[in-house]
C-alpha cells in the first residue's frame, strides 16, 4: 500500500513539473510552442528534457539517501537497483537537453550550433557551471556501468560519485539563472526551490546528519575481533549507551572504520546477533580487498553507523511456524533473526547450506541456540562437499525442503545467501506453493 | 468502366494542380509580406532615428533615447525579415524615403500610429500567412517584431502621457541584441520573448 502512496507521490510531482512546462509554452509570448516553428520546438522539449533529467537527479538523490521511510517500504537493495538503472538512463536527458537547447537558441540567433555553444559559455550566467557539472556526471555515469565500474578500484568509483554533489550544484545554478521556465514563473520557481529543498534537507538529516549524530552519542569504536572460520571474523561494535540504538536482529548497518585503508569505504554488514545492549556484532567474511583486511583492524577504531537499515526482522513473521534458509555467509541476519524468534516461542527450521563443515560459522552457537529452544529450533545443516559428514548432503533444494518441511506452505520463510541460490530457492517455494509476501529476503547490496 | 477512370484521373490531376498552385500562391505570399515587414522596418529605423535627433534638439533627452532603443530594434528586425527572405532565395530591398521630421509629440503621435497599425493588422496577418505557408522562419521573425511592437506602442503611450517628465535623462532603455525586445529597464535579467541573456541586451540612455 505504501509502495503505491511513494510512488504516485512522485508521479505527482512528476505530473506537476511536466504540467507546468507544458502551460508555460503553450502561454508563451511567441505563442504555442509546443507545436510550430523549429527553433521553438526545439526549445521546448530540450526544456523539458533539462526538467526530466533534473527531476531524476532529486530522484537519485533520494533512492541512495538512506531515507527510512523509503527503506522501510521498499528495502534499499531495490532502491539501489533503481538507482542504477535511473541513473544510465539520465544519459538521455542530459544529452538531449544541451543539444536541443543549443539548436533552439541557435536557430533564434541566427547562428551555427558551434557558434551558439560559445554564446552559451561565454554571455550566459552560470552555462559553464552547467556544462562542467553535466561533464561529471558523464564520467560518474560511465564509472558507474557495470563492465567499466569492474575494473576500476572503489575509492577511485567512490570518489567520482562523491563530485556529483558538486555537479549537481553546479547545474543547479543554471537552472535557476537561465531556466526561463523558472524565471518567468514566480510560482514554479517557488515550487521548484521547495521540492529541491525537500530532497537536500532529507538527503542533509538521513544521509549525513543522522550519522554524525549517532556517532557523536555513541562513541562507536572496534571491540573485539574473534575469529570464526577460516576467513570469517566476528567485529565486536562497543559504545556509549548502546541500548538506545534502535537496531534489531537481522538488519544490517552501513559501516565505515575510520583507520587508514579503511575509511572511504563504506560497507553494509547485517547484524549477527540480537544487540544485547552493550555490544553490536558484525560477522564479515574476506571475500574482497576490502574484507580481507578486517582481522587487521585495530581495537578502538572509531566507527561512523549508518542504520540500522533492512526489513528482515523477525516483526516480519505474522504466522507461528518459520522456515530461515541461509546459505553461506549469509547466516548472519538469518542466525539473529533466529534467535528472535526462538525467544518469541515460534516453532523454527533452519536449514544452512554450506560447501563443508569448515565453511559453517557458528555452528557451536546454533546448536546452543537450539538446546534452549526446547525443541523448537531444528537444525539442518547442508553441505554439497563434504562427503564425510553424516548429516544432509549435496544442494538446499525443492526435494529437500518438502521432504524436510512437509508443511512449508504454512510458514513464514526468511532467506538469505549467494544471489544465485535465493534465486534457486524462490524457484522452489514458489513451486511449493508458498505466496511471494510470505517469502522475507535480504539482499543489502547499496 | 475506362472512361470512369479516365475522368476520376483528371479529377486527381485537377486537385493536384489547384493544390500546387495554392501553395505557390502562399509561397508568394509570405515573400511578399516578409518584403513588406523589412520596407516597414527600415523606414521606421530611419525615421526613428530621425526622431530621436530632433527630441535631442527640443530636450526631450529620455524620449530620444527610446527613439534610438526602437530604431535599434527596428534594425534588428529589418535583419530578422532579411535573414527569412534569404532562406527562400530572395535579396531584401527597402527604398527608404526621407523622414517627415515635425514637432517631438507629433513624431510620438505618428509613431504610435504606425506601431498600432503593424501590430493590429499587419503582423497578425502576416503570422497567419506564414503559418499557412508553414515558413517558420519567417513566423518567428514576425512574432519577435510583433511582440516588439507592442512594448514601443507602450513606451510611446507612456512618453505622451507625461512627456514633460521625459525631458529629463535617467530612463533606460534595454534592446534585445537577438529578438528586438525593447522595454523600459528595470534590472531585467532575460529577454522575456526569446530567452537571451542580460549580456545580449543593448542599452540607450
Ligand atoms: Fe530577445
Amino acid at each position: 500500500m505504501l509502495k503505491l502512496a511513494w510512488l504516485l507521490v512522485a508521479a505527482s510531482q512528476l505530473a506537476v513539473v511536466v504540467g507546468c512546462w507544458a502551460w508555460n509554452h503553450v502561454h508563451h509570448p511567441m505563442g504555442n510552442q509546443l507545436t510550430g516553428d523549429a527553433a521553438g520546438m526545439f526549445l521546448a522539449y530540450g526544456r523539458l528534457a533539462g526538467l526530466l533529467a533534473a527531476f531524476a537527479i532529486l530522484l537519485q538523490l533520494l533512492l541512495m539517501g538512506r531515507l527510512p521511510w523509503l527503506g522501510r517500504t521498499y528495502g534499499f537493495d531495490r532502491l539501489a537497483r533503481a538507482h542504477h538503472v535511473l541513473g544510465v538512463a539520465l544519459v538521455v536527458p542530459l544529452l538531449a537537453h544541451p543539444v536541443l537547447v543549443t539548436l533552439g537558441h541557435a536557430a533564434e540567433s541566427d547562428q551555427s550550433w558551434l557558434a551558439q555553444n560559445g554564446d552559451f559559455l561565454r554571455h550566459w550566467p552560470y552555462l559553464w557551471a552547467a556544462a562542467l557539472g553535466s561533464g561529471l556526471m558523464a564520467v560518474a555515469i560511465v564509472t558507474s556501468v557495470l563492465v567499466v565500474r569492474r575494473r576500476l578500484k572503489y575509492e577511485t568509483w567512490y570518489a567520482i560519485h562523491l563530485t556529483l554533489y558538486l555537479a549537481i550544484a553546479l547545474v543547479f545554478l543554471h537552472q535557476v539563472a537561465v531556466g526561463s521556465d523558472f524565471t518567468d514563473h514566480p510560482w514554479y520557481r517557488w515550487y521548484w526551490f521547495v521540492l529541491n529543498g525537500v530532497v537536500a534537507l532529507n538527503l542533509a538529516g538521513y544521509r549525513f546528519l543522522r550519522p554524525l549524530w549517532r556517532f557523536h552519542r555513541h562513541r562507536f569504536t572496534v571491540g573485539r575481533l574473534v575469529p570464526e572460520t577460516a576467513d570469517v571474523t566476528s567485529v565486536y561494535l562497543e559504545g556509549r549507551d548502546l541500548a538506545g540504538f534502535p537496531a534489531r536482529g537481522g538488519q544490517f548497518l552501513l559501516v565505515r572504520f575510520l583507520a587508514r585503508g579503511f575509511r572511504w569505504e563504506e560497507h553494509p554488514f547485517s547484524l549477527s546477533q540480537c544487540p544485547d545492549g552493550r555490544t553490536l556484532r558484525l560477522s564479515i567474511k574476506a571475500v574482497g580487498d576490502f574484507t580481507r583486511r578486517i582481522p587487521a583492524l585495530a581495537p578502538g577504531t572509531p566507527v561512523i553507523v549508518d542504520g540500522p537499515h533492512g526489513l528482515l526482522t523477525a516483526d516480519r513473521c505474522r504466522f507461528g511456524k518459520v522456515l530461515l534458509l541461509a546459505g553461506g555467509i549469509g547466516i548472519t541476519p538469518i542466525r539473529a533473526v533466529a534467535e528472535d524468534l526462538v525467544r518469541q516461542q515460534h516453532d523454527v527450521i533452519l536449514f544452512y547450506a554450506n560447501r563443508n563443515r569448515a565453511g559453517i560459522v557458528f555452528e557451536q552457537e546454533l546448536a546452543a541456540l537450539a538446546a534452549v529452544a526446547d525443541g523448537r529450533l531444528k537444525i539442518h545443516h547442508v553441505l554439497s562437499a563434504d562427503p564425510g559428514w553424516p548429516g544432509e548432503q549435496g544442494h538446499l533444494d525443492r526435494e529437500r525442503i518438502l521432504r524436510l518441511v512437509p508443511d512449508v506452505r504454512e510458514r513464514e520463510v526468511f532467506l538469505c545467501g549467494p544471489p544465485p541460490m535465493m534465486r534457486t530457492l524462490r524457484r522452489a517455494l514458489a513451486d511449493l506453493g508458498v505466496p511471494g509476501r510470505r517469502i522475507h529476503d535480504e539482499r543489502f547490496s547499496l | 468502366m475506362n472512361t470512369h477512370r479516365i475522368v476520376s484521373k483528371m479529377v486527381m490531376v485537377t486537385v493536384a494542380w489547384c493544390l500546387a498552385g495554392a501553395a505557390a500562391l502562399a509561397a508568394g505570399g509570405t515573400l511578399a509580406n516578409l518584403q513588406t515587414a523589412y520596407q516597414g522596418e527600415s523606414n521606421a529605423k530611419a525615421r526613428y532615428e530621425a526622431f530621436a535627433v530632433k527630441a535631442d534638439a527640443e530636450g526631450y533627452k529620455s524620449v530620444a533615447a527610446l527613439f534610438r532603443a526602437t530604431a535599434h530594434s527596428e534594425g534588428i528586425h529589418a535583419t530578422k525579415h532579411a535573414a527569412a527572405l534569404k532562406k527562400l532565395g530572395a535579396v531584401a530591398t527597402a527604398e527608404v524615403a526621407v523622414p517627415e521630421v515635425k514637432s517631438t509629440r507629433e513624431n510620438l503621435e505618428v509613431a504610435l500610429k504606425g506601431e498600432t497599425a503593424e501590430r493590429t493588422a499587419m503582423y497578425p496577418e502576416f503570422i497567419k500567412q506564414a503559418e499557412a505557408d508553414n515558413n517558420g522562419k519567417a513566423k518567428m521573425s514576425f512574432m519577435g517584431a510583433l511582440a516588439a511592437e507592442t512594448e514601443h506602442a507602450k513606451l510611446y503611450q507612456q512618453a505622451l502621457n507625461d512627456l514633460d517628465g521625459w525631458k529629463a535623462t535617467g530612463k533606460t532603455f534595454l534592446v534585445c541584441e537577438v529578438c528586438g525586445y525593447t522595454a523600459l529597464d528595470a534590472g531585467l535579467k532575460k529577454c522575456p520573448v526569446c530567452a537571451a541573456p542580460r549580456a545580449k541586451f543593448d542599452f540607450f540612455k
